[in-house]
């Protein structure tokens, strides 16, 4: 099967990961801009991240088959550095109209300050402004509020909410935001978020309209394979192949694919992904790893 | 602006794509504003597309001295437009506005920006632009400097060159399509690569054929001490590379054709 892993932060991650996905079936993947695990002093580190998402990341990702897409957006943590949320706003349009950048996000609220309100709401407008869709990123703390207040604010300015997918839901806020009209992701991330078990259980509950699967692997103890691995879990567990799809590749495809910048084509025809930018030497496959027997050999590396 | 590539794209492009992009010239040197400039560039797949182009002979020829090799690598229509708008900057400002612009600039933006730098007027003016290029490692990026790009060739001094030509041999790129490769070998690079064929013979590691095409011409006793134990024990590829070498006056392939079948090997 083919997956869409639509929320994964690759710039955390180490080849093998990448190797694991494009071996477990990930054909593409959409990575946020969020917040690194320790909060950016200077603009200049928001700008070089951006442009490491779509450049560096990018390059990075199609060596190992996969298409690579980002978000772009300042993540509420951030927003409460005003001085360097202002700086970073000022970045942002040169970065959103920028090729394959499929959404404004991840955008919401952290700790649900007037800062970051304020952000949210500019970041609203931004994406209405350019027809983006918008990845939402609700909170881990007072998650039911915080979710409920997202879409209020969201309707309060005009969505659509089929061009916005609300992230990191759980059982409690699920049933609210698939009536309201949302895309309606999980994130399977053990410890803090959701299992797969738990999902399988969803899925059951709520079928597999607007529902998305995702793994949100970042720094953290997290699972770049969720995605798969859920899938694995939920044909094993009962549910049709159809209704898998849908949610582990179909309906990301389809909610981001309204930005106009990601399309089937780009991984089911690949031409761009050239077997001899692949396998360059002095870049991410280092010594060349199609010739691997031949440095093991060489070197008197014993496995 | 460039007034070759500006007829050209006139020719090329569908009606609606011609009017957008004649609007952003005409507002660019009405009322130059960095702003709507940046939005313009990246604007261009968008209103342009990005279709490779197909030019005719005579067209080619008319590009032969605005732009040597031309026809050497795929344009297109996106990758043009962004160019024309790049050349149409005032060369006073130039430097500065595409400094920004490099700055946060995507993949495909690069490299439409590095392809095109050989157009603009004042383009000795980006040599440490083209040496911060040439220190990515995104493959794309890279070529776009280094392979059948006019630009280096002409204005990077040698050392600069040197370390160009060292690198693209490091990312395993077809060496034989670095523009003008066989004027600019020197003295220098053929000692670099000497004491690189040692270092990978000591690690047990192959060399490409096509080092020795930088030793050709610059034949040392030391260069003759590795070129005959590459004779003994190098795969058939290296032999007729370094026999090539050795012996300048016999009948042989030229490096071209040895850079290709480098290329096929290693593409297999
Ligand atoms: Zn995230």
């Amino acid at each position: 099967m083919q997956f869409i892993d639509p929320h994964v932060h690759m710039v955390s991650r180490t080849t093998d990961d990448y190797e694991a996905m494009a071996a477990a079936g990930v054909v593409a993947l959409i990575e946020p801009a969020f917040w690194l695990g320790q909060p950016r002093t200077e603009v200049g580190s928001f700008k070089d991240y951006f442009s490491t998402l779509v450049g560096w990341e990018r390059f990075r990702s199609s060596q190992f088959g996969i298409r690579h897409y980002c978000t772009m957006g300042l993540n509420s943590k951030e927003a409460n550095n005003e001085p360097l949320a202002e700086a970073v706003m000022e970045l942002l349009p040169l970065y959103a109209t920028k090729e394959g950048v499929v959404a404004i996000g991840e955008i919401g609220y952290d700790d649900q300050s007037a800062a970051e309100d304020k952000y949210f709401r500019q970041q609203i407008e931004l994406a209405l402004e350019l027809d983006l869709p918008i990845l939402i990123h609700t909170p881990h703390r007072d998650k039911k509020n915080g979710t409920y207040r997202s879409m209020d604010v969201l309707e309060e300015h005009g969505c659509d909410p089929t061009k916005v997918i609300i992230d990191h839901c759980n059982e409690e806020t699920a049933r609210e935001v698939l009536d309201r009209g949302y895309w309606t992701a999980f994130t399977i991330y053990p410890g803090t978020k959701m299992g797969n078990a738990r999902m399988v259980d969803l899925m059951k509950q709520y079928g597999p309209e607007r529902i998305i699967v995702d793994s949100s692997a970042d720094w953290g103890i997290s699972d770049p394979l969720s995605v798969p691995k859920t899938a694995a879990l939920m044909l094993q567990r009962g549910i049709s192949e159809a209704d898998v799809r849908k949610v582990t590749y179909q309906n990301a495809y389809d909610a981001y694919s309204q930005s106009g910048q990601m399309d089937e084509a780009h991984w089911q025809d690949a031409p761009e992904v050239d077997q001899n930018q692949l396998f360059s030497g002095n870049s991410v496959l280092r010594a060349g790893r199609r010739t691997s027997e031949q440095v093991e050999d060489a070197d008197n590396i014993v496995y | 602006m460039n007034p070759t590539l500006h007829h050209l794209l006139q020719k090329h492009l569908p009606p609606k794509a011609n009017t957008w992009l004649e609007g952003k010239l005409t507002a660019l040197q009405t009322d130059f504003q960095p702003r709507s400039f940046y939005l313009a560039f990246g604007a261009c797949p968008r209103f342009l597309g990005k279709d490779p182009l197909t030019f005719t002979e005579a067209e080619l020829s008319s590009l032969t001295v605005a732009y040597p090799n031309f026809s050497a690598t795929e344009w297109t229509t996106d990758q043009l437009g962004r160019i024309l708008l790049a050349t149409a900057l005032p060369t006073e400002t130039n430097v500065e506005v595409l400094d920004t612009l490099f700055g946060t600039a995507d993949y495909r933006e690069l490299i439409a920006l590095y392809k095109g730098l050989y157009f603009l007027d004042n383009a000795p003016d980006f040599v440490p632009r083209t040496r911060e290029g040439l220190r990515t490692n995104m493959t794309g990026v890279f070529d776009a400097i280094a392979l059948e790009n006019p630009y280096p060739a002409r204005y990077l001094d040698e050392d600069a060159w040197n370390h160009m030509v060292l690198k693209a041999m490091f990312m395993q790129r077809p060496m034989y399509r670095i523009y003008r490769i066989e004027d600019r070998k020197n003295a220098k690079l053929a000692d670099i690569f000497l004491d690189y064929a040692e270092e990978r013979r000591s690690a047990y590691r192959p060399v490409s054929p096509e080092l020795w095409r930088f030793i050709d011409g610059f034949v040392t006793d030391r260069a003759r001490t590795a070129l005959e134990k590459t004779r003994e024990t190098g795969t058939p590829l290296e032999r007729r590379a370094v026999e090539k070498v050795l012996a300048p006056d016999a009948e042989a392939v030229s490096w071209n054709v040895i850079g290709r079948e480098v290329e096929t090997a290693l593409a297999g």
